[in-house]
């Protein structure tokens, strides 16, 4: 039995003030699904921080075609959209074998824990609630490249 | 109110479509410009060796000109079309009213609309707004009998209002239509008379039409009861001139006891100021006219005009006599020196025609309009523009110098009428006016007078919000959307498919709000949606109280809306949040006690187990890992779902305490223990967790132990 004490870490961590950008997605292309424009500019200007390339779509279809045609690294879409909603766009990607591998992240808020749980039912590998910690981006990026 | 909420933001969505056709036409004006510098260096190398010009150098020019042409023409209604919004914005701000006025009025009235697709400028669309809402007024309040009355002449109950828009040719028209009692020429005449407003015996000379043009009189009003609703009619006049401001103009028809029809008719003209002119020479002079008041241009012999009055002249047109002026002469300049045939323009206003005398009509021009400074203004011109060879037009304001023409100052005279009108009144009613007879628009007494303060939502204001044009719009049509919904679910309660909709509306502006750090509106909306989540669950029936908290809200929403435009903290009235409380989700009972963690050991089902011995036979190894996580944004028992997730990817997963089904339900503090088999040995599985768990996953601790 081994007892690994990381306080010192954690409290790295969690101090906030400088942060480094330490992660850089050069080449990396990310998808952002949601039914409003403002809502995703305002994510997709996080998402360059991390040197990353954004495409878009206003629903969760347009979604799945943009999947299928450009194959992202890694999907963001919101959950209450027209269409086709979030969750049906993880089932969709998460039974297509040719894409199971993209991760999905929903956004979501905090309220809306049934939302979430049902979207990581339906295979979602991650959640980022609203509105958007960089801090935390920083660590999903990190939890969905790595590996 | 429109004039605010629209001043405040002045800004657009404009289509990519419209962007792409002008970044073409960009494209084009490089393209001219160079061949302006290529026919511009050949002439200049003509003129060089003193040469005549050759054809091709003609042609250059021909072709540049032409393009040029086409260009600014394509230009100009490519502003024009971006400039261009459906009416349905427009129309839709009014289902609230109608049923808010109806319902105090004690009337039921249904509203309809058509034509919802009609294009019109964003202005005028704004500018529309407030006419509108008096007209409906006015028609709940005074046009629609109430329910009783109806039942009496035989009508069915609910009264129908209608608003319709169509384009036809240069012209938007724009109906409000309904089925009420219908006015009485006679009686509007009779009250006019008794008004002062016109005498006995001029009021037997106008025609019906103009008789009920007596509605839009400032302080004419047939009830002579005040009412809560629209006042006396009051307002009526400030209808009259703002269609009028917009170039427009208004038409009653009306049947007794089957309703009225006002129709505003409005020229779909530019606000950009390019107007379609027709460009005469009188003398040295150079006039442009604005097309849509020319009637027409002849040649007339002197011989055939009539000598009238002392100097003025008379011609015939069509049948009718119309009076001849010189334009210079009524400009105050010198007249032109008389020949034997005079070229004529006849214009008209909506005062009545005139002709005017002029040297040459040049050609019908697009003209670019500035308007005269204050100083400079000159009655009879409304503006100077550059015509062909950089020579400077002056622009005939059509309606003034017809005013003119008849002796009269058109501002004077409306001014002596209001004031003989104001005394009428003062002594039919025997005292002043009340002061707020006439409410300018948008001034109307604050919906929540003196109510004791409600939330003020504090910390979401000084944000910064990314892209807030943008945000801000889109919230506006959400609002927008929920309102239109929430009063269609009032007529269909059961409909499911609406409720659903309803609440997909407040999700999102929840999320949106939420999304951009507004919070505390968010937790707020939050609510509103937990009341659309219960009436989806069949819990709570969509009975008018509930529909009438959904459209305070839209209300408030729109109200926090402006305060954010003006940088102020949006107020969320008391009486609503007391209302949202009495009928919001109640909060779920949690757990109040987690699963201890270090108190529980995995309970293996037989198929675990064997499952655990097949693994461990095949030389892999079994461990048990215990993990304090400190989530700093997500919830404690998503994250421990996430990183059993993750750890799938370790190896294969037996048991974890909690069990999933109470990690879902909640029942959990910050650690988990979990049995995993995995092909690492202890070193290495080590080695994972602290690379993919430990930074991750915010875990601040952890043992693990294999287990033999």
């Amino acid at each position: 039995m081994s007892i690994a004490v990381l306080d010192a870490y954690a409290e790295r961590l969690h101090t906030t003030g400088e942060r480094s950008m330490s992660i850089d997605l050069t080449g990396k292309t990310a998808l952002v699904v949601d039914d409003y424009h403002s809502m995703r500019v305002a994510l997709k200007e996080h998402l360059q921080g991390f040197k990353l390339r954004v495409i878009e779509a206003g629903n969760g279809l347009e979604g799945l075609e943009k999947i299928r045609a450009k194959k992202p690294d890694m999907v963001f879409t919101d959950i209450v959209m027209p269409v086709m909603d979030g969750l049906e766009l993880c089932q969709e990607i998460k039974s297509d074998p040719e894409l199971l591998n993209i991760p999905v992240v929903v956004l979501s808020t905090h309220a809306d824990a049934a939302y979430i749980l049902q979207a990581i039912h339906n295979g979602a590998d991650d959640y980022l609630p609203k509105p958007i910690e960089i801090g935390l981006l920083e660590k999903i990026l990190s939890r969905i490249t790595d590996g | 109110m429109a004039e605010k909420e629209h001043g405040a933001l002045d800004r657009m969505l404009v289509r990519i479509a419209h962007l792409d056709r002008l970044l073409n036409l960009v494209g084009e004006v490089i393209i001219t410009s160079n061949s302006i510098a290529t026919t511009n260096r050949r002439i200049q190398e003509y003129y060089d060796r003193g040469a005549p010009l050759d054809k091709m150098s003609l042609d250059m020019v021909k072709v540049v000109e032409e393009a040029s042409s086409r260009i600014s023409g394509d230009l100009h209604s490519l502003v024009m079309d971006i400039r261009m919004v459906e009416i349905k914005g427009t129309f839709q701000r009014f289902r609230r009213p109608v049923r808010d006025m109806s319902r105090d009025a004690g009337k039921n009235v249904e509203l309809s609309t058509f034509g919802e697709e009609t294009l019109v400028d964003k202005t005028i669309s704004e500018k529309l707004y407030d006419p509108i809402n008096h007209q409906v007024r006015n028609s709940i309040d005074h046009g629609i009998e109430d329910p009783l009355e109806r039942q009496k002449m035989g009508k069915p109950a609910v009264a129908k209002l209608t608003l319709k828009a169509y384009q036809r040719e240069n012209f938007i028209f724009l109906e409000i239509r309904d089925d009420g009692r219908g006015m009485d020429s006679r009686v509007i005449r009779q009250v006019a008379v008794d008004r002062g407003l016109i005498s006995e015996e001029d009021s037997q000379k106008l025609s019906e039409e103009e008789i009920l043009m007596f509605i839009y009189h400032p302080g004419f009003s047939t009830k002579t009861i005040a009412s809560e609703i629209s006042g006396r009619g009051v307002g009526m006049d400030v209808v009259k001139s703002n269609i009028e401001e917009l170039g427009g103009e208004v038409m009653i028809s009306t049947i007794v006891g089957e309703g009225t029809t006002f129709t505003y008719k409005i020229p779909q003209v530019t606000a950009v100021n390019i107007l379609d002119c027709l460009t005469v020479r009188a003398g040295k002079n150079l006039y442009a006219i604005p097309i849509l008041s020319v009637v027409s241009t002849l040649l007339v012999d002197l011989s055939k005009t009539n000598l009238a009055f002392d100097k003025a002249k008379t011609i015939t047109y069509l049948g009718s006599i119309i009076t001849l002026f010189d334009l210079n002469e009524l400009l105050g300049y010198t007249p032109l020196a008389p020949s034997d045939e005079i070229t004529v323009v006849i214009v008209e206003s909506k005062n009545g025609k005139i002709a005017l005398s002029v040297s040459e009509l040049l050609t019908p021009e697009k003209l670019v309009y500035t308007p005269l400074e204050k100083i400079f203004q000159v009655q009879g011109i409304s503006g100077v523009t550059m015509m062909g060879a950089n020579k400077m037009g002056l622009i005939i304001d059509v309606t003034e110098l017809v005013s003119r023409s008849r002796g009269i100052a058109a501002g004077e005279a409306v001014d002596e009428r209001d004031s003989l009108i104001r005394q009428a009144l003062k002594s039919a009613q025997g005292a002043e006016p009340e002061a707020p007879i006439i409410l300018p628009s948008g001034e109307t007494t604050p919906e929540y007078p003196e109510q004791e303060t409600g939330q003020v939502l504090s910390s979401d204001i000084g944000r910064e919000i990314a892209h807030r044009d943008e945000f801000l719009m889109e919230l506006e049509e959400m609002i927008n959307n929920a309102g239109e919904n929430v009063l269609s679910l009032e007529r269909n309660p059961e409909d499911n498919d609406l409720i659903n909709k309803v609440f997909r509306d407040f999700h999102s502006i929840k999320g949106n709000l939420m999304m951009v750090g507004l919070t505390e509106m968010g937790t707020f909306i939050h609510d509103i949606e937990s009341i659309m989540d219960r009436a989806r669950e069949g819990a709570l029936s969509l009975d008018g109280q509930i529909v009438d908290i959904l459209l305070d809200a839209t209300d408030s929403l729109r109200e926090a809306r402006n305060s954010l435009i003006k940088n102020e903290a949006p107020v969320i009235p008391q009486e609503l949040l007391r209302s949202v409380t009495k009928y919001k989700k109640p909060l779920e009972k949690k757990a109040t006690e987690f699963v201890d963690v270090h108190q529980r050991t995995f309970r293996l089902g037989p198929l675990a187990q064997f499952n655990l011995l097949a693994r461990r036979h095949s030389g892999q190894f079994v461990y048990q890992v215990y993990l304090s996580f400190r989530p700093q944004h997500q919830q404690p028992f998503l994250v421990a779902l996430l990183i059993l997730r993750r750890m799938t990817r370790l190896g294969h997963i037996f048991g974890a305490v909690p069990s999933i089904e109470e990690i879902e339900s909640q029942n959990i503090g910050t650690q988990i223990k979990v049995m995993f088999s995995s092909n690492l040995d202890e070193e290495k599985a080590r080695a994972w967790i602290e690379k993919n768990l430990v930074k991750n996953y915010d875990v601040t601790e952890y043992e693990i132990l294999k287990t033999n």
